[in-house]
């Protein structure tokens, strides 16, 4: 029990610094992608 | 825009990051996992504790950098306050989360539930929510200049009651640990002080790359914002 609990609490700590990372790169990668749309 | 247009943080901002960032989860885990000994008592799920104290203070700072930015913001209406406060407002709810979950998970196994209504949970959670609201805001305005102004008032009220959140364990005495106080000195080993600061450090680290990163991504919104406004303006003129 301890231990299951121990590998949740940092399995969902580190799964939503991923999913922030994730977001992060996908915002901006398409700003990136309007910028250069907008330069052209 | 920096050196490489194709990654908007720059090339060698985005590896500089990702190193910082990998250097602290690593710290984090070496202390939590393989540095600290296993609480008598608690069992494994203590380690959670490595995680959860440095995520909120991680979580304090850049709740403090938001509202510090919010009354510049406020004072100078320079969109470079306003950026850093977007960006801080996001990564400080980000820890904000992560000590809302692993708080619970560990309330759970040392415990017996996953919440209670006492003065530091409930305090926590009502200092997320501000946040969130702050975070809201700007998606449901369309007014940007607009909701600017409103997120910098949020992020100070929620900014003022961070001491609140600080002190409700001494004021009103709830089942929350307090490790940090005269008396409490012997409530950790040498071995997990040393376990404690590698997390507060490796956290840190982990929150300086997240913050430069969220930072870049709202300078280049802005851009983008910028750009978009000036064909507007050149089309409806031309």
């Amino acid at each position: 029990m301890s231990t299951t609990m121990m590998f949740w609490g940092y399995a969902a700590g580190f799964a939503l610094i991923a999913l922030f990372v994730g977001r992060l790169v996908a915002k901006s990668a398409a700003l990136a992608r309007r910028i250069d749309a907008l330069h052209r | 825009m920096s050196d490489d247009n194709s990654v908007p943080i720059g090339r060698s901002a985005a590896v500089l990051c990702g190193v910082l960032f990998l250097a602290g989860a690593l710290l984090l885990l070496w202390g939590a996992m393989l540095h600290a000994p296993t609480e008598k008592v608690m069992g494994n799920v203590q380690r959670i504790f490595y995680f959860h104290v440095p995520s909120a203070a991680n979580a304090m700072l850049a709740f403090v950098l938001a509202g510090g930015a919010g009354i510049a913001y406020l004072a100078t209406r320079r969109s470079g306050w306003d950026e850093i406060g977007r960006a801080a407002v996001e990564t400080g709810t980000l820890w904000a989360t992560i000590v809302l979950i692993t708080g619970p998970i560990w309330a759970r196994s040392a415990w017996g539930t996953w919440w209670t209504w006492e003065p530091r949970l409930t305090t926590s959670l009502i200092t997320w929510l501000i946040f969130l609201g702050a975070m809201l805001v700007r998606k449901v305005s369309h007014n940007a200049e607009q909701a600017a102004r409103l997120a910098s008032v949020i992020a100070i009220v929620g900014v003022l009651n961070l001491p609140v959140v600080y002190l409700s364990v001494h004021w009103w005495r709830g089942n929350h640990p307090v490790i940090f106080k005269r008396g409490a000195e012997g409530a950790l080993t040498p071995e997990m002080w040393t376990a404690f600061i590698a997390g507060m450090i490796g956290v840190t680290l982990m929150h300086v790359a997240l913050l430069y990163a969220a930072w870049r991504t709202a300078q280049l919104e802005d851009a983008v914002s910028a750009r978009e406004r000036l064909m507007e303006h050149e089309e409806s003129a031309g």
